[in-house]
């Protein structure tokens, strides 16, 4: 779980600038989503890798003589099929490994990759934080310790879920390992803030 | 040749090409985002190297087909 929570983050390294950080402003978790998020969409793949094999056996053994004719035109369609499905999944892969949160001594910054070009940031600042849940339901998810993580604010939020609506705003992200301690840690970090307020 | 050949292998080349453009955003959107320490290289690696090997051995073999 360590590769997933990074903790020792240098909040000067150029690949942080787009975040525009303030200063001696400094990252304290880089969190992504947990690996086993990403199990239905190897799933898919998988299927779709299996799914030509099994179509050139059942021919191969309907009809031999006729696959002999089209050889070449096999291979370069598979190949074009494998090309396809290899930039298919790294293409997934990329959309999910690059939605990150940084969690910062004063705001949390939801980075959400949509797609190969586009890309959302969204921030919340600590003291706007009013509560904070970890929701994991399901075998898997209590099994590898990976749920959603829901921060209630005061202002205006971001969240897939259409059904949470009102004058609160819900941040809301799933898949993110050890929610219960990120939620913890958010709770600390909003009651140091209002603390050094007061 | 005849010539639906051709235009199959024009079509063919088309998506080559396609899949080529595809892959040199992916190759940017990896080098403009990556973190530090992060697996984005690794990974880039082992796809660029599958890509490589089905084109590789889908041309040799129908490079060696041909000419049988």
């Amino acid at each position: 779980m360590s590769h997933l929570i990074n903790e020792e983050v240098n909040a000067n390294d150029q690949a942080f600038l787009y975040l525009n950080l303030h200063p001696d402003e400094q990252i304290l978790f880089v969190v992504r989503h947990h690996w086993a998020g990403f199990l239905a969409t190897l799933g898919l793949f998988i299927a779709m890798f299996i799914f030509p094999v099994l179509i050139i056996f059942v021919g191969k053994l309907l009809a031999a003589n006729q696959f002999s004719q089209y050889h070449s035109f096999l291979v370069m369609g598979l190949s074009g099929y494998y090309l396809f499905l290899l930039t298919f999944l790294f293409g997934s892969w990329l959309d999910f490994y690059y939605d990150v949160i940084f969690i910062t001594g004063e705001r949390i910054l939801n980075v959400n990759q949509k797609g190969l070009l586009a890309r959302e940031v969204s921030e919340l600042n600590m003291h706007q934080v009013q509560d904070v849940s970890a929701n994991m339901d399901g075998i898997l998810r209590s099994y590898f310790n990976f749920g959603t993580l829901t921060v209630e604010t005061a202002g205006e939020g971001t969240s897939d879920d259409k059904a949470r609506h009102g004058l609160q705003g819900y941040f809301s992200v799933s898949d993110i390992p050890d929610p219960n301690r990120i939620a913890r840690v958010i709770l600390e970090l909003h009651r140091k803030i209002v603390n050094e307020e007061e | 040749m005849s010539l639906s050949n051709v235009i199959i292998l024009a079509v063919y080349a088309g998506f080559l090409l396609l899949i080529l453009i595809i892959n040199l955003l992916y190759f940017f959107q990896v080098f403009k985002y990556r973190l530090p320490g992060d697996a984005s290289i690794p990974v880039l690696l082992i796809h660029l190297m599958l890509i490589l090997a089905i084109l590789i051995v889908s041309s040799l073999y129908l490079g060696i087909s041909s000419l049988l």
